[in-house]
């Protein structure tokens, strides 16, 4: 009889699978113990994330963006809070897709750098709001409304990901280079096992500073009007941004009061439930 | 037993900066030897070690050397994230091992390191000696005949650089791996090895066979004059 047990995966696989079952064929041993109370709340961990991902999935397949700013109540609060998170998360995923093979690619070879480098350079220092016009044109002939206000938050995002990638590829001692060479580590595996983990911390500080500066375009890229020709307010996208510049615009106090109460307090949970967490174990994961 | 390595006429250069490393480097390491390859700093015997290691190839002249070697580092080249047992483990798995043999050669050679206790804790927690024998245990789970290593013992202080000294020439003993070794210091080679090489601008000055009998004491009289000899090879 081959004894089974839970047991935390002992080798590099298990960075991706922390909890598995597997078979010991002899001593086993159990390397992670776990209790009821564990399996319990990792339980209601997981359905309390699949609830409420679902339920800003369903309510961001059909933002309801139609609102008026002289009649704003809770619910529109809510669901602009729910909007601006959607966004900022979209854009976020999208930045993270493109920036982590855009960074291994500038890093890959120093030819290859350095021709890239300086075009990601220029392209960063181009202020986003100056081509936000012409972004809002070319979205709004398709009537895409929300991909416009995403796109902008996207270019914003992904440059602060892609030049700590860089810096992080950089940091990856000779030694570790020599070891994945001699350990015969190559392509997918040196990827998976070595350069994507070594570069975990700065991917957490870059996706740390992306949000940041998200947050302060999030506020005119929901404002879509001021950017449309002859626009009107009724063409904004319901979020915190918009219900912060367009509640002081018309001068509605508590309006603007309760969206700015909103924004902070969203911005501190993710800080406390995502970045600080995120933040400690990304130590695990440097070089000294 | 034991694959060959031998250097026939070797030559390592760099483009750019334009460098001449390693120049007519001829060598034949014995299977089964402690070799030690000694010398000032920058003299090109870690370019030496990593051509044999695989990591550099040679401009020019031949070069015989195993398909896989185990290898220690100067910085002992840890993954940070992995734990002790896992980066034991990181070694037979890319060798594609079965999760079976995987554990099996991860838990011997802990063993023979005596890290058995520290396998849960990661890299950072451990001192200088332990994270070398860590080290030394990934390297030692390759189960290639050669095993490589690059000044393992110059960031450590003597105490214990002596007991890592009478670890590997016991693991050497058990296991009658080729062991080709890069240290600056005479003392150490005079210590560990049966011949050593003394390098100097990239060129193998001299090969000298140390006929002491093991274990080795620093204070005898004919160890010292194995010290001196070194000197005054890299002297003339």
């Amino acid at each position: 009889m081959v004894p089974r047990t839970f047991s935390r995966c002992s080798a590099p696989r298990g960075i991706l699978w922390s909890v598995r079952i597997r078979r010991l064929p002899y001593r086993p041993r159990v390397l992670y113990e776990t209790t009821l109370a564990h399996h319990m709340v990792s339980l209601a961990a997981a359905v309390t994330v699949a609830v409420v991902l679902t339920v800003l999935l369903l309510h961001f397949a059909n933002p309801r963006n139609a609102f008026d700013i002289n009649r704003i109540s809770i619910s529109d609060i809510v669901a602009a809070t729910a909007n601006t998170f959607f966004r900022m998360l979209v854009a976020y995923i999208g930045s993270l897709a493109i920036a982590v093979p855009l960074g291994l690619l500038i890093a890959s070879t120093p030819q290859v750098q350095r021709v890239l480098l300086p075009i990601a350079d220029i392209l960063q220092s181009v202020p986003v709001l100056a081509f936000f016009p012409v972004v809002v044109v070319f979205f709004t002939t398709y009537r895409a409304f929300e991909a416009a206000a995403i796109f902008v938050i996207f270019i914003t995002m992904v440059w602060n990901i892609v030049f700590p990638i860089v810096q992080g590829l950089h940091t990856i001692p000779d030694d570790i280079k020599s070891a994945s060479i001699v350990f015969n580590v190559h392509g997918l595996r040196k990827l998976r096992f070595i350069t994507l983990p070594a570069v975990v911390p700065f991917i957490v500080v870059g996706s740390l500073m992306a949000w940041a500066q998200g947050w302060t375009v999030v506020i005119v890229a929901e404002v879509l009007h001021t950017y449309i020709p002859g626009g009107r307010m009724s063409q904004d996208l319901l979020g915190l941004g918009s219900l912060l510049v367009d509640s002081n615009a018309q001068g509605q106090g508590s309006v603007f009061a309760a969206a700015l109460t909103a924004m902070i307090l969203l911005v501190t949970l993710i800080n406390f439930l995502v970045w600080q967490p995120l933040l400690r174990l990304s130590q695990r994961y440097r070089f000294d | 037993m034991s694959d060959p390595i031998v250097f026939e006429r070797v030559n390592k250069s760099y483009e750019k900066p334009a460098v001449n490393v390693v120049h007519d480097f001829s060598l034949s390491v014995h299977p089964g030897e402690f070799f030690c390859l000694a010398g000032p700093s920058g003299c090109g015997k870690s370019t030496v070690l990593k051509m044999i290691a695989g990591i550099e190839k040679p401009s020019s002249g031949t070069l015989l050397r195993p398909k896989s070697v185990g290898m220690v580092f100067q910085s002992y080249a840890l993954l940070p994230w992995l734990t002790v047992e896992e980066n034991v483990a990181f070694a037979p798995q890319m060798q594609n091992l079965p999760e079976r043999d995987v554990k099996e050669k991860t838990s011997r050679y802990l063993a023979m390191v005596h890290l058995e206790a520290f396998a849960k804790k990661y890299p950072r927690e451990l001192s200088g000696g332990q994270r070398q024998r860590v080290g030394i245990a990934r390297a030692l789970a390759v189960e290639s005949s050669v095993l490589l290593m690059d000044e393992p013992f110059s960031a450590l202080d003597p105490v214990i650089t002596d007991e890592l000294h009478e670890d590997v020439l016991d693991i050497w003993q058990a296991t009658k791996k080729t062991i080709v070794m890069v240290s600056h210091r005479f003392e150490e080679a005079v210590t560990l090895a049966d011949r050593i090489g003394i390098m100097r601008d990239g060129s193998l000055e001299r090969v000298l066979p140390v006929s002491l009998p093991r274990p080795r004491n620093e204070d005898d009289i004919a160890f010292m004059r194995e010290v001196k000899e070194i000197r005054r090879c890299l002297v003339a």
